[in-house]
């Protein structure tokens, strides 16, 4: 690395810890490198930071975003949630099983682990209180679980990941389904035990009638079609994987018309939420995609796996540093930014180890996204807490037993491939 | 200008020719593989270029796109980088030299022969130095991309057999309109969707060199391959010329030569690979149909209705016969 | 001033949403088209690509409105409220610098692709108007980030409070 490149990168962490904004850090650090190389064209830096938001891929990311706040607006949540009220109440935990299962559901409905927590804090946490499980333990759930939701299909994780590591996005959807599995059954299963000892009692005593199934299920049917329309239409090539945003939000354009509960000012409210949080990612990655074309052009991403494969020589100990490594920064760094970042020097080291893609892939968005529930950067931690008004005190140390049930996974994924390309290959 | 830039691995702009300590550096970009033969043929040429440049100078390969994509790049070369890249005719129409389109029209050149005959002539000297004009300089134009055949879900023959049927084409003007003239119905579409899109139906047909239909595994979703090259695809290598100018007159001449014998040896890389690709498409299953002469005369016929389009495409005046002329037609 | 500044923002948040909507209805009927019609639009990505581009750099400076940008506040929030002041005009210098240097650059861009008339490959649209909407929505996101980081660093809680009201 010369000069520029290790000024670049101090300049980097600096801006980020000054609380810049991380499109602008990132934009001002690649200036450090223009500045410091008179060589090259400054004006490669505009075209790379304009340039870099054009891309087919990444208009999945308005659109399910956007799918995802229209399914809010149009009612189609709730219904998920009374069937899932009938689904798990009679295990102990109520509420708390509840909510995660509600978002493994609308995991198929949207694409992003903050909206998500987002609207089961406003909706869920309140009536978790009411039947006696402590806040901090709801909150800690509703974070928590919402981890599940963009590795259901489709998810912005995903679709950054396949875009920027040139990886099959459907397969990558495909793949989401095992971890996301995995995540809910071991976290519905972890809740149980701790709820039998908190006495959080269930939902109810009776057995589950047929009748009772079929009346909360019936309301429930058209959405939860939408993941199989998602994955059929692009399996079957009717659609690729970035038109189906767009199949998504007329779908549920014609469930708020069939609900009657779509007004013209909530459909507003609802396409400006998808501007705002589609131009803050966008301008992230425009920017991240001048950072590496600095990176390309001094061809670090080579010299990083070179440099990788000369200290470690077996492919499990890769993947456990990059586990910790990821956890590591995911602490500090937002999870898209620290993607677009990394997945360049990642992904190749990984195809050296002879990895397959779609298992790598998974593990790093997985570990990538654990950053998410931890201090001190936790976007979804300060989501959930901002909305109930949770302590962050209280929520570390109601969420020790949620980080090893993820540290857990992580390590099932990490260690067992199948989880990740089992469906993948069965389906492909 | 001297810029005392102590750590060159870039080597850009002014620091150019007359600084022996540091070699000038080059990146090459381009979307190929390292394996295909157009990635073979670049390592080769860059090795000739360290050898005969006595290490003074030195290509960084830059495959599968990783540098940019194409038009990034040669924006990118107008601004003075150092870089080259691959790109063809009908690339430069769309960047502002329609006339280079028509080389890439459907069954315009007959034989290979037709394609080097063209390349020594004045027209396409001149076109050359049109594009100069617009900042690009092209290094060399005889290196083979291989010729494009039609591969199909049911078989055809004949351009009746290609009525309506949807065809998968590169995004761009020339093709589009190439295949909407014989009388399908071109669909643009990026490569990585049509192996799907042919085994649902969206697709009829795909037309590419053997090597990317094999490459992109579409025999496995469609069995008939017509011969037809209709496009003798030639490929450049362009720099930016404001780049090119802070070279040497030895160095610039040098890379001139090294691309041509790099060419040379790409196209033997072509020849084989061709053949390899074709056995192994029919170890595939795939039925490959040769066409006859007659059945030749009638594509090339049906082809004609493209070059009455002149004024879609923005050409000069009577260009078909013009450009016949300097094959020596 | 506030109300003028209020109305830019509106008037931006509207040409995005319209944007979007076209983007959407776009590639929506582009499936239709190709797959029922069998007709499919040969503009549609250049189309789609180009709706990116405006709606990222139109809806940038709505998102500092909304506090959409996302930073890093954990180390300067640990600091006392007199010294994040501080810091908060030392961010809003380099901001600036940022954007001022970003702004600069792009015009050179456009100026490259001006010279060089490249145009999309099918509907013809000069690039140098795609990509234009990046210097533009540069100054706009400058005023939005100055009206923003006035208000929070330089009014009272009360005054903001009325501002908000
Ligand atoms: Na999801
Ligand atoms: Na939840």
């Amino acid at each position: 690395m010369n000069t520029p490149v290790v000024m670049m990168v101090i300049a980097l962490l600096v801006l980020l810890f000054m609380k810049v904004p991380v499109f602008a850090s990132v934009l001002g650090a690649s200036i450090v490198y223009f500045v410091m190389s008179p060589g090259i064209n400054s004006a490669v830096f505009a075209q790379q930071a304009i340039t870099g938001a054009e891309s087919v891929t990444l208009l999945a990311i308005p659109f399910f975003v956007c799918a995802g706040v229209l399914m809010n607006y149009t009612g189609v949540t709730k219904r998920i949630m009374d069937f899932c009220s009938v689904l798990t109440g009679r295990m102990y935990g109520g509420l708390s099983q509840v909510n995660i299962l509600l978002s493994t559901l609308m995991g198929g409905l949207s694409g992003s682990a903050l909206a998500d927590a987002a609207m089961e804090a406003k909706m869920l946490v309140p009536e978790m209180e009411k039947k006696g499980i402590s806040k901090s333990f709801s909150t800690v759930v509703t974070a928590a679980s919402s981890m599940i939701t963009p590795l259901i299909p489709p998810g912005i994780g995903l679709i950054l990941y396949g875009c920027i590591a040139n990886v099959s996005i459907g397969k990558l959807f495909v793949a989401g389904i095992g971890p996301g599995l995995l995540l809910c059954i071991t976290m519905m299963f972890m809740v149980s035990l701790i709820s039998r000892k908190r006495k959080y009692l269930p939902l109810r005593t009776t057995k589950m009638t047929g009748d009772m199934f079929w009346s909360s299920f019936k309301p429930a049917i058209l959405p939860l079609c939408l993941p199989i329309i998602i994955i059929g239409g692009v399996r079957l090539g009717i659609f690729t994987a970035t038109e189906a945003g767009a199949v998504a939000i007329a779908y549920s354009l014609l469930l708020g018309i069939l609900y009657h509960d779509l007004s013209a000012k909530q459909f507003a409210q609802g396409l400006q939420e998808t501007l705002t949080t589609t131009s803050s990612i966008m301008l992230i990655v425009a920017a991240a995609s001048t950072f590496s074309w600095i990176l390309t052009k001094e061809m670090i991403p080579q010299q990083f796996t070179e440099w990788m494969i000369n200290v470690i020589d077996n492919k499990w100990v890769f993947l456990v540093a990059v586990d910790v490594f990821l956890i590591i920064v995911g602490m500090f760094v937002e999870g898209n930014a620290s993607m677009i970042v990394l997945v360049p020097l990642f992904a190749p080291a990984a195809a050296a180890y002879g990895l397959d893609p779609i298992h790598f892939a998974m593990v790093f968005i997985f570990a990538n996204a654990i950053g998410a529930f931890t201090p001190p950067m936790g976007t979804l931690m300060f989501v959930a807490c901002g909305v109930t008004e949770c302590k962050t005190k209280d929520f570390i140390k109601e969420a020790v037993p949620f980080y090893l049930l993820l540290a857990g996974c992580l390590l099932a994924l990490t260690f067992v491939p199948v989880f990740s390309t089992g469906l993948v290959n069965l389906i492909y | 200008s001297s810029t005392p830039n102590t750590d060159t691995a870039d080597g850009t702009g002014g620091a150019g020719a007359a600084n022996a300590a540091s070699p000038v550096t080059i990146q090459v970009g381009f979307e190929n593989t390292n394996e295909e033969p157009i990635g073979q043929a670049v390592e080769k040429w860059a090795e000739l270029v360290e050898e005969q440049s006595g290490g003074t100078m030195k290509l960084e390969l830059f495959a599968n796109s990783a540098l940019g994509s194409k038009s990034e790049l040669i924006d990118q070369m107008v601004m003075g980088e150092n870089i080259i890249t691959i790109a063809d005719g009908a690339f430069y129409a769309d960047y502002g030299l329609p006339d280079m389109g028509i080389l890439y029209g459907p069954f315009f050149f007959d034989t290979w022969e037709d394609v080097w005959t063209l390349l020594d002539s004045d027209w396409y000297a001149d076109e050359c130095e049109k594009l100069k004009e617009k900042g690009l300089t092209i290094l060399a134009s005889n290196w083979i991309y291989g010729e494009r055949e039609l591969m199909t879900k049911s078989k055809v023959v004949t351009p009746a057999d290609i009525k309506g049927k949807k065809i998968r084409l590169a995004s761009s003007q020339i093709y589009v309109e190439g295949f909407n003239a014989l009388g399908a119905t071109a669909v643009p579409m990026a490569l990585g969707d049509v192996y799907t899109s042919l085994q649902n139906g969206t697709l009829d047909g795909v037309e590419n060199p053997l090597s990317t239909l094999y490459g992109q595994s579409f025999q496995e979703v469609a069995k008939y391959i017509l011969m037809t090259g209709h496009i003798k695809n030639f490929t450049t290598w362009c720099i930016g010329t404001d780049f090119l100018n802070t070279l040497s007159a030895e160095q610039q001449e040098l890379l001139y030569s090294t691309a041509e014998e790099a060419g040379l040896y790409n196209n033997e890389l072509q020849e084989q690979a061709d053949e390899e690709y074709r056995q192994m498409l029919v170890d595939a299953g795939v039925e490959i149909t040769e066409l006859t002469d007659d059945q030749l005369a009638e594509w090339k016929e049906a082809a004609q209705p493209f070059y009455e389009m002149g004024d879609t495409f923005g050409w000069s005046e009577g260009l078909y016969d013009t450009v016949q002329a300097a094959m020596g037609k | 001033m506030k109300k003028v500044l209020d109305a830019l923002v509106k008037v931006e948040a509207v040409l995005a949403a319209a944007i979007l909507v076209i983007l959407i209805a776009c590639t929506f009927f582009g499936v239709l088209a190709r797959y029922l019609f069998n007709s499919p639009f040969t503009w549609e990505e250049e189309v789609q690509v180009a709706c990116m581009v405006w709606i990222t750099f139109l809806a940038a400076p709505v998102a500092f409105h909304t506090k959409s940008h996302v930073a890093i506040e954990i180390l300067v929030d640990a600091f006392p409220q007199k010294v994040q002041r501080v810091i908060e005009v030392l961010i809003m210098i380099l901001m600036y610098a940022i954007l001022i240097y970003f702004f600069f650059r792009s015009l050179e861009f456009i100026s490259v692709l001006a010279r060089t008339g490249r145009k999309t490959p099918i509907l013809m649209a000069p690039y140098s108007v795609i990509y234009g909407v990046a210097p533009v929505s540069i100054i706009l996101m400058l005023i939005s980030y100055t009206y923003e980081t006035v208000k929070k660093v330089f009014l009272t809680p009360a005054q903001n409070e009325k501002e908000e009201a």
